[in-house]
């Protein structure tokens, strides 16, 4: 459901635009970072555990000592999520585009190009997936560190580098609702006679 | 203390002229997924000279919002010509579409506001995305003032009523000072006294800046306050009236009720 601010903001740009449209729809924009964060989270730990540890981490789990090594099929199996992750903020903004049909028809027919029009679902988009991949790398660090007793600061690089692999899909997967903005129907969305 | 851009709009009397409208054999059809199609605009020739007001009138499903959508380049004909000023819609690129729409000022019978944006920021979202030559908060201030929404600037739509959306609607279309002001149904969901108030106010409009206005209405007694009105049937023109003068008089009634 959307839902509208107490207090209103003025976007002046398209990012600002972008914002109000995002706090418009609270839950389903968490909903979608937090599904990118999973699958960063398990990349950072994934990363972590090989270059940061050197392939195993060694650290005690209620009162056992457990080491943690990485499988090939691990690196797979967090691809997969991260990929969900994409794909599901890709389907919380295809929602978004759906829902506000009739205000991108409006802006289209009073002459917003179409980049620009196609740059605030980027930007909405852009938005969830840094602070999903932000969140979930903190994650994966906070987990790591928690586990081995130590951050080194080889850690701390591929948590940058697993939240940069989680924005670069989230970016990619972006191609699914602008090719929905660009499909809208805008002249039946614009005469809807009751 | 910044100085302010050139004026934002042209002062009252100070007639900006609006655009001749024309259109050639335009014809539209509707694939209707059943290997048929239907003709929405068919065959229709419409000469508006700059600064006229057009009613176009007729029942659901004559054409009239498919007309107007062709004249804002929203929707493409599927044959003839449509030129307003000198720009030849028809053919235009589709780089250069969006600039083609920002000649021309959009009004909707359910008004398509941003409901999330105030109705300063709904006036300014037409130019959110440009750079403009003009300063646009002073414009989008005179035009809530021009509407007589001076003090409703931060409001959301949904505290306005259906009228008050209509003219923050009719600011916004006026945003980019257009030389065309295409409105579909524009008091459709309006009661009968606030929608006679939206067409004083484009007439008005109409009136001090010399925008051509193109009016789908259902509503003969609004219709015959324009200066032609233009009824429709199944996409074509059956009768072109040209009214005496702009006021629903008795005689003007009259001469709409022959056309019924």
């Amino acid at each position: 459901m959307v839902s509208l601010p107490r207090r209103p903001r003025s976007p002046r740009t398209l990012l600002g635009l972008a914002w109000v449209n995002l706090t418009r729809v609270p839950g389903r924009a968490a909903l979608g970072a937090l599904s990118l964060a999973v699958g960063v989270c398990a990349l950072t730990i994934l990363l972590g555990i090989t270059r940061a540890f050197h392939g195993a981490a060694v650290g005690t789990l209620l009162g056992d000592a457990i080491t943690l090594q990485v499988r090939g099929v691990d690196y797979l199996a967090v691809g997969a999520t991260i990929a969900l992750g994409a794909l599901a903020t890709a389907d919380v903004l295809y929602l978004n585009v759906r829902e506000r049909a009739g205000e991108f028809a409006a802006l289209r027919a009073m002459g917003w190009p179409e980049t620009a029009l196609a740059r605030v679902v980027a930007w909405e988009g852009l938005a969830i997936g840094v602070v999903g991949a932000v969140v979930g790398a903190a994650l994966g660090v906070g987990l790591t560190g928690w586990f081995a007793s130590a951050v080194p600061p080889q850690l701390l690089v591929m948590a940058g580098a697993a939240a940069m692999v989680g924005v670069a899909v989230t970016v990619a997967a972006l191609a699914i609702p602008t090719a929905a903005l660009r499909r809208l129907p805008t002249a039946a969305l614009l005469a809807d006679e009751e | 203390m910044a100085s302010r851009k050139r004026s934002p709009l042209p002062e009252a009397g100070e007639h900006r002229h609006g655009t001749p409208v024309r259109t050639a054999g335009l014809v539209k059809t509707f694939n209707t997924g059943r290997g048929d199609g239907i003709t929405a605009v068919d065959h229709v020739d419409l000469d508006i000279a700059a600064g006229r007001a057009i009613a176009l009138t007729g029942p659901s499903g004559s054409g009239k919002s498919t007309l107007l959508h062709l004249i804002g380049a929203i929707e493409k004909a599927d044959s003839g010509r449509i030129t307003v000023g000198k720009t030849d819609v028809t053919n235009i690129p589709k780089a250069s579409l969006a600039a083609y729409r920002r000649t021309v000022g959009f009004i909707f019978q359910r008004y398509h506001l941003l409901p999330a944006l105030t109705a300063l920021d709904n006036v300014l979202a037409p130019v959110l995305p440009l750079r403009v030559d003009f300063d646009k908060h002073a414009r989008a201030h005179d035009l809530l003032a021009m509407v007589g929404l001076t003090g409703r600037e931060d409001d959301l739509p949904s505290r306005l009523s259906g009228g008050q959306q209509q003219r923050v609607a009719i600011a916004r279309a006026l945003i980019n000072d257009p030389a065309v002001i295409l409105a579909d149904e524009p008091t459709g969901n309006l009661d009968s006294r606030t929608g006679s108030e939206i067409v004083d106010l484009l007439l008005q409009l109409r009136q001090e800046r010399g925008t051509t206005l193109l009016l789908a209405t259902h509503d003969l007694v609004l219709a015959a306050r324009c200066d032609t009105v233009i009824r429709l049937r199944d996409g074509q023109i059956i009768e072109s009236h040209e009214l005496t003068n702009g006021a629903a008089s008795d005689q003007t009634l009259n001469e709409i009720n022959q056309l019924r």
